[in-house]
């Protein structure tokens, strides 16, 4: 009885830990940028299930690399510091914002200008692939 | 006890004069950057211009001067405060004409100059960015008492990000350095500083 009742259990928090589109990614945007340069998106990304996830790399078509980092300020002194993953903890949110945790877009392969849209593939370790409309948000 | 009496009245008398004192003093320092008390003449410098030009901030007297120090790679704090910048100078209105917004580099090894100056004009076409050699650069770097660290250690296909410090400058139309401000102050409170500089509002 113990065992079946530890299987089930289990059955269970697997069955939380590996529900996709359970997160909720809210007003993603980016600043504009110019081709060969680099951008930074932000969002809010709200975890509702009892499980913590993790936000592990982001890629798009529109940079050749993406990078998490966050940017942390020492008095006047910014640091910027690429990140293995950022934590969305259970039943929480994140905010991604300026002055802070970021998504980095690097070398654009094409302008983004304030209005433009482009999709950024996200990858967590719990709710696998998500894709997020990203809005371009002048100036 | 009635010996004690003039003391009393005069102690309070004095208190009376510091706090009208303080009073008059804050009135007179309404600016909301933080001061430089006395201003000093700002570091005068000869950098390059987008078309590889020199460009001197001497040429800027008689405007306000707004100077921040970044890097083009930067993707978080310098975009940030240049697009609170653009904000400002639009909020401006005629006064755009007495404000000068300069973006040096604090990364000259990619910031050439064509990149730097197409960057800062891609928030204001009025913006300039500015960079040299690094010969050029230290003096002014040293002189506003700005922070730089290359980072090559964290991995990033950026190849190295640079630690800098974020304060913005304004100099004021007789070339001294005025006020300073911090990273995040909210743009009404410049706008505020310079209509006060510029005696748009009453002192």
């Amino acid at each position: 009885m113990k065992n079946i009742i530890k299987a089930s259990v289990s059955i269970l928090l697997v069955a939380c830990a590996s529900e996709t589109g359970t997160l909720t990614i809210s007003d993603p945007w980016a600043r504009p940028g110019q081709a060969g340069g680099n951008s930074a998106v932000y969002m809010t990304i709200q975890n509702p299930i009892p499980v913590e996830d993790r936000l592990l790399s982001a890629s798009s078509d529109v940079a050749e690399d993406v990078e998490i980092h966050e940017t942390a300020m020492t008095g006047d002194v910014m640091q910027m510091a690429p990140q293995d993953h950022v934590s969305i903890p259970a039943n929480g949110g994140v905010e991604l914002l300026p002055g802070g945790m970021h998504i980095m877009l690097i070398g654009l392969e094409r302008d983004l200008a304030a209005g433009d849209e482009f999709t950024l593939t996200l990858e967590f370790e719990n709710a696998g692939i998500v894709t997020a409309l990203i809005k371009t948000r002048g100036p | 006890m009635e010996k004690k009496f003039p003391w009393v009245a005069g102690g309070i008398l004095l208190l009376l004069a510091l706090a009208a004192g303080f009073v008059l003093v804050s009135r007179r320092d309404g600016y909301l950057g933080l001061r430089y008390e006395p201003p000093v003449p700002a570091y005068d410098f000869f950098l390059t211009g987008g078309d590889g030009g020199q460009v001197h901030l001497g040429d800027f007297r008689g405007r306000v001067v707004l100077l921040f120090f970044g890097y083009t790679s930067c993707p978080d704090i310098c975009p940030t405060t240049l697009a609170e910048l653009s904000l400002l100078a639009d909020e401006l209105d005629r006064l755009a004409l007495s404000v000068q917004v300069l973006y040096v580099t604090v990364d000259p090894q990619r910031d050439l100059p064509d990149k730097i100056a197409t960057y800062a004009r891609a928030f204001d076409p009025s913006f300039i960015g500015l960079t040299g050699s690094e010969e050029m650069l230290t003096p002014v770097w040293q002189s506003y008492g700005v922070y730089r660290s290359i980072d090559t250690e964290s991995p990033t296909a950026l190849g190295y990000l640079v630690s800098h410090s974020t304060r913005l400058y304004l100099i004021d139309p007789q070339g001294n350095l005025f006020l300073s401000y911090t990273y995040g102050t909210p743009r009404e409170d410049i706008l505020h500083d310079i209509r006060l500089l510029l005696r748009e509002l009453p002192e």
